[in-house]
């Protein structure tokens, strides 16, 4: 198919390697998973952890860089695009239609997420946010860095910060309060570098700051790993916090026990499932602009073990062993574990204070915090920018506007019912965890059964730099699909109960749920408007080589 | 921390980082790109392949 307006390309597979990689490497990384280990049997969780990588991660991220690509070729970069290209039947445009709607989602409140890294860097830095939340806001300095004493300050004043204690509470001190300037400028950024495009916004960023967080990371492991014991008191040295995590037996419970709780196995794939970004629709895009003979085969497997690096090696070392140090065991409750936003937001802020330079290495924590989301979050507005430019011709100023739009009145739903995180606890479930395990199995079943395993198999062989094994396609087809599908059964038996229980009791959930159906019907309306145009232009290609046979090269 | 902790640990790692380093390792040096056979070769070898198996069973037949 023939584009009339110059197509966008990546500059270089580096670029395209730390594009992907940017928009997996986020907070899961370094907050979700030491929890989760931790706490569903440490080193006994890696068997269904790699279990999970080597048949779920790898095959799905293979299959998703070659349903992008291959839909790359044929002129579309939308998701309901390269699944149209992709299935045989109409259904499948209307289910790629929700590859551009779910990133969106996760959008609106990444940028809150994005904002409160920003903020918590700028307050180790400068010490300009202290007062957030409490009363009065202090640009004068006068208290340097985060210094609030207690585990129970720390809790006091990210629940007065980030308003959880009460909806409209970020807006009280007006509009112009530090936090709500850190959403903007979060929220702007984000927008500016989409609009610079692929290689001169979203690569030439990922070039420096993917680099960078990898310095970051590594000057705080090497502070961590070089602590030994701060405190003096016995069981809190470096080596008892790599026990707490990494050891496979706990008390009361040997590894058969954790190996056969089904729990772990949940656990364990869900954190592989959601830590590569599989069906979220952003590999499939971002894979659209590879060109026709570079490689996909050698980049998707790069951007896939950059994120394992800096989960189980980055993740792994140095966030749970500087908490025991500093803390001790009663400083992570299992609640602590479970929750990334208390591990990343009050448990660690607690052991910067007492760490050696704490403050330094709180600031690079946080910011490369920040560097991950702001990767992340441009991943994830890409999607539905593509559908408006290339279904509606939109253009791209206005595709980014109308885009910005709708993710501004999502944003601002998650900013103003701030109490208990409810709408950004919403979306997050019925958008980030429910929205993409249902498309990443529409995804898997239209690569492994619709278009078929062995298309995929010859989309990676295309200026491949390493072969991929053939077993792969009999992987995805009868290993992946059904072991995501039991996952997913596992996953509502254990979450959806309670979740469709407080959308009918709770006004401000249900009215999250009403805006998402509303923006849904939106994106569906945009992708039915978008196979109009492309039936029709189809259509006019088609009486113009009937009209021309002389110039058809397909004819006998 | 434990035996079992440190073996889990050490395996973890390095399998994680020998992946990531090797992955970096093929981007920064690429090497020849893999030679796929030419579709339009494989399927003359199968026919010269049959052709010669069926010359085979003739002169086989002959030769009886």
């Amino acid at each position: 198919m023939e584009q009339k307006k110059k197509r966008e390309n990546w500059g270089t597979q580096i670029g395209v390697i730390l594009a992907v990689a940017g928009s997996a490497i986020g907070l899961g990384n370094f907050l979700r998973f030491p929890g989760q280990a931790t706490l569903y049997g440490g080193g006994a969780f890696m068997i269904p952890y790699f279990t999970a990588f080597l048949i779920l991660a790898i095959p799905l991220s293979w299959a998703e860089w070659a349903l992008g690509r291959h839909g790359g070729r044929n002129g579309f970069n939308s998701v309901a695009g390269i699944f149209r290209q992709a299935g045989k039947s109409r259904i499948w445009v209307y289910i790629g239609g929700m590859g551009a709607f779910i990133p969106m989602v996760i959008s609106m409140y990444y940028a809150c997420i994005q904002a409160w890294c920003l903020a918590y860097a700028i307050q180790y830095l400068t010490g300009i946010c202290h007062d957030l939340g409490l009363g009065s806001v202090s640009f004068l300095g006068n208290h340097p860095g985060m210094r609030l004493g207690s585990s129970e300050a720390y809790s006091g004043f990210f629940a007065s910060f980030a308003g959880l204690s009460q909806n409209g509470k970020i807006f009280s001190n007006g509009i112009f309060t530090p936090l709500l300037g850190c959403v903007t400028f979060c929220f702007l950024f984000n927008y500016y570098l989409i609009y610079r495009g692929i290689s001169k916004g979203i690569e030439m960023f990922c070039k420096i700051a993917m680099p960078l967080l990898f310095v970051c990371s590594l000057l705080i492991l090497v502070r961590v790993v070089t602590l030994g014991n701060p405190t003096g008191i016995a069981g809190q040295s470096f080596l008892d916090g790599l026990g707490f995590m990494w050891n496979p037996t706990r008390p009361g419970t040997t590894v058969w026990q954790t190996l056969s709780n089904p729990e772990t196995w949940l656990a364990a794939t869900s954190q592989i499932f959601f830590s590569v970004s599989l069906g979220f629709g952003l590999i499939v895009t971002y894979a659209s602009y590879v060109r026709e003979k570079d490689d996909i085969a050698l980049s998707s497997l790069a951007a896939v073990s950059s994120n394992e690096f800096c989960e189980v090696v980055l993740g792994g070392i140095m966030i749970i062993p500087p908490a025991i140090m500093f803390l001790g065991s009663a400083g992570l409750t299992p609640e602590t574990l479970q929750s990334s936003f208390s591990m990343g937001f009050i448990t660690l802020p607690n052991v910067f204070e007492q760490m050696p330079a704490g403050q330094f290495f709180g600031f690079l924590f946080f910011f490369l915090l920040f560097l991950a989301a702001v990767t992340s979050a441009i991943s994830m507005l890409q999607p539905s920018v593509a559908l408006m430019e290339e279904g509606l011709e939109l253009g791209r100023k206005r595709s980014i506007a109308l885009t910005a739009l709708v993710g501004g009145i999502g944003t601002f739903m998650v900013c103003y019912f701030s109490s208990n995180a409810l709408v950004l606890d919403t979306f997050d479930f019925w958008g980030g965890n429910l929205g993409l395990f249902v498309m990443a199995m529409f995804q898997t079943i239209l690569v492994s059964w619709v278009w078929g395993d062995q298309k995929m198999l010859r989309e990676l062989d295309r200026g491949a730099a390493i072969r991929v094994p053939r077993i792969m396609g009999w992987v995805l087809k009868y290993i992946s699909t059904p072991y995501l599908i039991i996952i997913f059964a596992l996953w509502c038996w254990n979450n959806l109960g309670g979740r469709l229980y407080d959308v009918v009791t709770n006004r401000v959930v249900l009215f999250a749920i009403l805006f998402l159906m509303a923006a849904v019907g939106l994106f569906e309306l945009a992708t039915w408007y978008s196979e109009k145009k492309w039936i029709r232009r189809e259509k006019h290609q088609k009486r113009l080589l009937v009209q021309k046979p002389e110039t058809r090269e397909d004819l006998p | 921390m434990t035996p079992e902790g440190w073996f889990c640990m050490i395996l973890a790692v390095s399998a994680v980082t020998s992946l990531f380093v090797w992955c970096c390792w093929r981007v920064l040096c690429p090497q020849k790109p893999i030679q796929l056979p030419d579709p339009g070769k494989l399927a003359m070898d199968e026919k010269l392949r049959q052709r010669r198996r069926r010359r085979r069973l003739q002169k086989r037949t002959n030769v009886r």
